[in-house]
């Protein structure tokens, strides 16, 4: 088990060697550069060279050939060595230190993503059940629809229908944002609700809560859908095994055999489908973030690209990258303890 | 002896595969969309009377859906004709947007545009990750190792960031490059996809024998194992035609899509932001055909793993 | 007597806690918050060249010049009266007496000249070049830094506690104006001091002299600032203001009317019906202070032709197209200057451009393309003020040229790049863009675009305007000025090289109960004189 934790973190550390490289060639390939960005309207030639110079985007990018003796005096290898020390550099312009970002961006998309998968099992889960235990039934048609079109949402045109009808026709529930103005939470966790009751602020915690449904409702949904298929597939695949026919001819009642035998091994896919889930909602949820004004590490990436903010995308996407991979060997390790049949030799 | 090695794989099958689909509702739900999707898209431009790019008209600029002069004065007020005084209920039956262009015709021709990205992208996401998939479960070594790790790092990459920056570094917003970055974030799917397929394959018997015959290694790839390996593709690429669509949508929807004045839905939901909160037809209507699309290609590839791949289900 | 004397003190400190009760109701209704379209880059003054920034430090800092409310004219800020010698190669500024920083340090002479010093001195060791800043709009406004060619700036001086010169290397009237923009807001020195490299970013604090004081900025969502109670001008009427970032003109249209913002800018011009036909909000018209206009390229061979660009000119109908997608939020004219600048517009060209697709079409054919040409024309991804909604416009030009036989093929790229292409070898056929002025000078608009080399993207060089540009510069005076730009004018109409679609008025929205917003053309107000009364 140890050797296949070390083997699967060497694995991950080399996929994150792989992802700084191509970032780094990937965004400064992006036709366009932050000098441009910067400068808007008043990008003439002269002024963009002037502050492409300024900002030391005239370095060679790996390899620096026209120096010998300082071959790794380029950018690369600068950032690569910072990386080493924990310093992920500056925002370009704003100069805001991209790590410091990270730590206030992070726990935003976290309390998003949480508030994602709840509702998926909150409406999946039964939803799923449900279709299974009463199969051919008029609710085994309906949970099957309803994940059927929850897998097909375009999550941005859910994103815009959920902000106008709640927000703006109705006004039950804040059309943006993660915290209302009257409010203010001195973290703890990062997660804007959790703190509110964690230090007793419960309308503050009422008032994020009530910020937080929305934009969960529009990235939940294509997980609400999947969980559903999966947890409907799995128990009725359960139900029609062995054991359980066994258990059922023992004279146990139904309901008994469906709580205590077959869910429990019937939830095991379904833990690793929404761990998946969980991990790539953790990449961050561009659209839905920027949709919603959620201050995440979608929205804020998405932001970056267009300002070509370097440090950033790097910065950020490294990141990502890493939660998405840690939270996937999470998934397979719980895997191991939920069913004890699988080895990691 | 081909024809003998290949026979366990398929028999019978046409009886059997129509059997099984017309049992299988998803799957006939799923065509029937898809067939009506397509059949819109093939006759969109016979539609009359509107150009979906060049029939601009000031003077219904976000006209609400005609219909809707039915119930609603203001509509009635504007739907009726100057000169005869009638009532144009089917003028505008979707509305029109911010140039006044018919929403109807412009949704139709969309399902052009769309079904183009979709099966473009997915075929080539296809063909070109199943091959390489194949490379690497043949071969294995340091093919497989490389292909490995590469798909690894495109993996580790949000989606989204990864088609937005290939857009952006090609530089050319527009259909052909949406089409390729929606194709190129699949491939390492049908990569693993094919290489799985073909680990499992390699070491049916009738591929062995047909190697410890002499055929040589290109002969064995293409005649046995690809054959073999199809039936898992074309269930994921009919689910990949959906998730294309999709993701084509998006990356109109973040501007680097089709590009004006292509009628595509992303697009025209991105464009919709400006006025929707007074338009609401501009927005619902893109969205529900990307809905529908997707839902449709959604259920004919669930259909189709009932019929190929009967175990799976349930 | 006694009881007199009690009622005397009692009775003003009930009616006072009565007041107090009532604005106890409204104790949250004493914030104000305004919905702005983008996140801030840097509360470091003039180290930003954005709009965005501008207005949330216009609330921290002052200028040493100011402007009068909604208008372009300059009146005293922290300097009290300016004068320039002769030639205007020096100016003198008397700063205001007794004013101090947020942080309680007092503002100077000294303070002034620590910041401007930074700004425009490269070698400057409070500047923190090495960590990133590059004070960019000082290039831009004035020609460079310390010592460079062509820098305007010669040197910036200390007179006395409460007088500063700056020396300049050439003629400038508009100096005053320039110094007044709302990238130069004055600092406290200590505040730079102490936070070095980091200030202007969240993590530190930034200090200046104006109206709100800094208390907190959240990335990613809001800048929240508080009132400051010893502001030396008109006194803010919120305790709060809350400045939220929402990028998304429709969503912050969605706020407004949940009430979750009291104020905001920069709307489409289609939500002017959604804004007037809710009762609760109320529309608020921007004075109109820039050009959005479309670019012909001189490199390409067709657009060579004075006649076909003259044409093209002819075929646009730009009155209709203002008028359908501005609603009447903007006006299209022939001048290159916003109408509050008219005064330096020529009198021999006309008003408005002359929409006539027939004698279009014969002049195409005049110029030898009866059989039509086929051009690109590109179009902003993004929306700015003066094009909120660049892509339908552009499909409206685009059936007008085809209608005299011109195909055009529309094109956009990402907006970094966009910049970048149409300066580049051979650059775009066509191409919309804009500019928003920063100071109420007409230097400040013919100058980017026909300056010596901001030109490049349609190739048109002309020594004659260069000269003219110079001596616009150093005139004295509106009247000295208008005779200059009118020549001006006449050349670039004649040339037909940049074509003014619009002046437009960027919508802005308020709730009903914001009262005594005057939006500024430059788009640098301070909010302290807005208030909330009636606030729920």
């Amino acid at each position: 088990m140890a050797a296949y934790i070390f083997r699967r973190l060497l694995r991950t550390l080399l996929v994150m060697v792989g992802i700084s490289v191509v970032v780094f060639a990937f965004v400064r390939s992006i036709p366009g550069d932050p000098a441009v960005a910067m400068l808007g309207e008043r990008a003439t030639p002269e002024a963009s060279a002037r502050l492409r110079e300024q900002l030391g985007l005239n370095q060679p990018w790996f390899i620096n050939f026209k120096d010998p003796a300082h071959l790794f005096n380029a950018q690369y290898p600068k950032y690569v060595g910072a990386l080493l020390q924990g310093d992920l550099g500056n925002g370009i312009k704003s100069q805001i230190p991209v790590a410091s970002e990270l730590k206030n961006r992070f726990p935003a998309t976290v309390e998003l993503a949480l508030g994602a998968i709840i509702f998926a099992l909150l409406i999946g889960l039964p939803a799923g059940i449900i279709a299974a235990l009463r199969r051919n039934t008029v609710w085994d048609n309906l949970a099957t629809t309803v994940s059927l079109v929850g897998v097909s949402m375009p999550v941005f045109w859910l994103g815009l229908l959920l902000s106008w009808f709640f927000a703006v026709v109705l006004g039950w529930l804040p059309p943006s944002s993660r915290l209302g103005i009257g409010y203010t939470i001195v973290p703890i966790t990062g997660l804007d609700v959790l703190d509110g009751l964690l230090r007793g602020q419960f309308a503050a915690a009422w008032d994020a809560l009530r910020h937080l449904i929305l934009p969960s409702i529009a990235l939940g949904t294509i997980p609400m859908a999947i969980t559903a298929r999966i947890t409907r597939n799995s128990l009725l695949e359960v139900l029609g095994q062995d054991y359980v026919r066994t258990a059922r001819a023992k004279g146990l009642s139904p309901r008994s055999v469906t709580l205590k035998h077959a869910l429990r091994n019937a939830l095991l896919p379904v833990v690793t489908v929404v761990g998946l889930q969980m991990g790539a909602l953790l990449g961050g949820a561009v659209l839905t973030e920027t949709i919603f004004s959620w201050p995440g590490l979608g929205s804020w990436l998405y932001d970056a690209i267009s300002l070509r903010d370097y440090p950033v995308i790097q910065g950020g996407v490294i990141f990502a990258a890493l939660v998405v991979s840690l939270v996937n060997l999470l998934v397979d390790l719980s895997y191991a303890f939920l069913d004890p049949r699988i080895q990691y030799a | 002896m081909t024809t003998v090695t290949a026979a366990p794989a398929r028999k019978k099958p046409e009886n059997i595969l129509w059997r099984r689909f017309r049992k299988s509702t998803p799957g006939k739900v799923g065509a029937i969309i898809v067939l009506v999707f397509v059949a819109l898209a093939l006759l969109a431009p016979l539609l009359q009377p509107y150009d979906p790019s060049t029939d601009i008209d000031y003077r219904y600029r976000l006209a609400p859906p005609s219909v809707s002069a039915f119930w609603d004065a203001g509509a009635k007020e504007k739907y009726t004709d100057a000169v005869s005084s009638k009532v144009l209920y089917f003028k505008h039956p979707f509305g029109t947007d911010n140039l006044g262009r018919d929403i109807a015709t412009r949704v139709l021709h969309g399902a052009r545009v769309s079904l183009q990205i979709g099966i473009f992208a997915t075929v080539l996401a296809l063909v070109s990750g199943s091959l390489l998939g194949i490379l690497a479960g043949f071969y294995g070594g340091w093919i497989d190792t490389a292909l490995g790790y590469v798909s690894d790092v495109m993996l580790a990459f949000p989606s989204i960031l990864l088609a937005i920056g290939i857009v952006s570094i090609s530089n050319r917003p527009g259909l052909t490059t949406a089409m390729i970055a929606v194709s190129v974030v699949q491939i390492p799917i049908y990569l693993r996809l094919a290489r799985s397929v073909v680990l499992s394959v390699r070491e049916r018997e009738f591929v062995q024998a047909a190697s410890a015959l002499g055929a040589g290694q290109g002969r064995t790839i293409f005649k046995h194992v690809l054959p073999n390996s199809l039936t898992p593709l074309i269930v994921q690429g009919a689910l990949s035609i959906a998730t294309a669509t999709i993701e084509a949508a998006a990356l109109g929807f973040i501007g680097l899509g089709a590009q004006p004045p292509t009628p595509e839905w992303g697009t025209m939901l991105a464009d919709s932001r400006e006025y929707y909160t007074q338009a609401p037809w501009t927005m619902i209507f893109p969205g529900l055909a990307i809905l529908m699309t997707v839902l449709g290609f959604n259920l004919f590839g669930d259909g189709l793993r009932d019929v190929l791949d009967p175990r799976s289900t349930q | 007597m006694n009881r007199n004397k009690t009622n005397a003190v009692f009775k003003p400190l009930l009616l006072t806690a009565l007041l107090a009760a009532s604005a106890g109701l409204s104790a949250q209704a004493a914030t104000l918050v305004f919905g702005n379209n983008g996140e801030p880059v840097s509360l470091e003054s003039g180290n930003i060249t954005d709009g965005i920034s501008i207005l949330v430090q216009h609330q921290i800092y002052d200028t040493l010049v100011h402007f009068k409310d909604g208008t372009t004219t300059t009146i005293p800020g922290l300097a009290t009266s300016w004068k320039a010698n002769a030639d205007a190669t020096s100016w003198t500024f008397n700063l205001r007496k007794g004013v101090k920083f947020q942080d309680g340090t007092p503002f100077n002479a000294d303070a002034v000249v620590f910041n401007w010093q930074r700004f425009f001195d490269p070698k400057n060791q409070y500047g923190y070049r090495d960590q990133g800043r590059t004070y960019e709009i000082v290039g831009q406004l004035l020609g460079g830094f310390k010592g460079e060619k062509g820098a305007v700036i010669k040197d910036i001086v200390k007179v006395n506690d409460s007088t500063v010169r700056f020396d300049l290397n050439m003629p400038s009237s508009v100096l005053p104006d320039v110094v007044g923009a709302g990238y130069f807001g004055i600092a406290s020195p200590t505040a730079i001091r102490k936070d070095g490299a980091k200030y202007g970013t969240p993590n530190s604090t930034p200090v200046g002299t104006g109206p709100f004081s800094f208390v907190s900025w959240k990335t990613g969502d809001r800048v929240t600032l508080k009132a400051n109670t010893a502001y030396w001008g008109t006194k803010p009427k919120v305790d709060t203001l809350v400045i939220r970032s929402i990028k998304d003109a429709s969503q912050r249209l969605n706020e407004l009317k949940a009430g979750t913002i009291d104020f905001t800018a920069d709307l489409s011009p289609d939500s002017l019906k959604d804004v007037t036909g809710d009762k609760t909000l109320a529309a608020v018209r921007k004075p109109s202070f820039n050009v959005g206009f479309l670019s012909l390229n001189n490199n390409n061979q067709y657009l060579k032709n004075d006649k076909v660009r003259q044409a093209i000119s002819m075929a646009i109908n730009k009155k209709a197209i203002v008028d359908a997608f501005w609603n009447g939020l903007g006006v299209s004219s022939t001048s290159f200057l916003p109408p509050v600048l008219s005064w330096a517009n020529s009198k021999t060209v006309p008003a408005d451009y002359k929409y006539d697709p027939a004698a279009a079409k014969k002049m195409l054919t005049d110029a030898g393309y009866a059989n039509g040409i086929s051009l690109d024309l590109w179009y902003m991804p993004v929306s700015r003020p003066y094009f909120p909604n660049p892509k339908p416009i552009a499909e409206a030009m685009a059936a007008d040229l085809s209608a005299i036989g011109i195909k055009v093929n529309l094109k956009t790229e990402d907006w970094a790049k966009y910049l970048e292409d149409r300066n580049k070898e051979p650059g775009f056929d066509m191409y919309m863009i804009g500019w928003t002025g920063d100071y109420g000078d007409p230097d400040n608009f013919y100058a980017a675009y026909y300056g010596p080399n901001a030109a490049d993207d349609i190739n048109f060089k002309s020594p004659e305007l260069n000269t003219l540009l110079d001596q616009g510069r150093a005139a004295v005076g509106q009247a000295a000025k208008a005779k200059i730009y009118s020549q001006i004018q006449d050349i670039t109409y004649k040339a037909n090289y940049r074509l003014p679609i619009v002046h437009s008025q960027p919508l802005a929205a308020r709730r009903t109960y914001v009262q005594g917003w005057v939006p500024s053309p430059l788009g640098s107000e301070a909010f302290n004189k807005v208030s909330v009364i009636g606030k729920k």
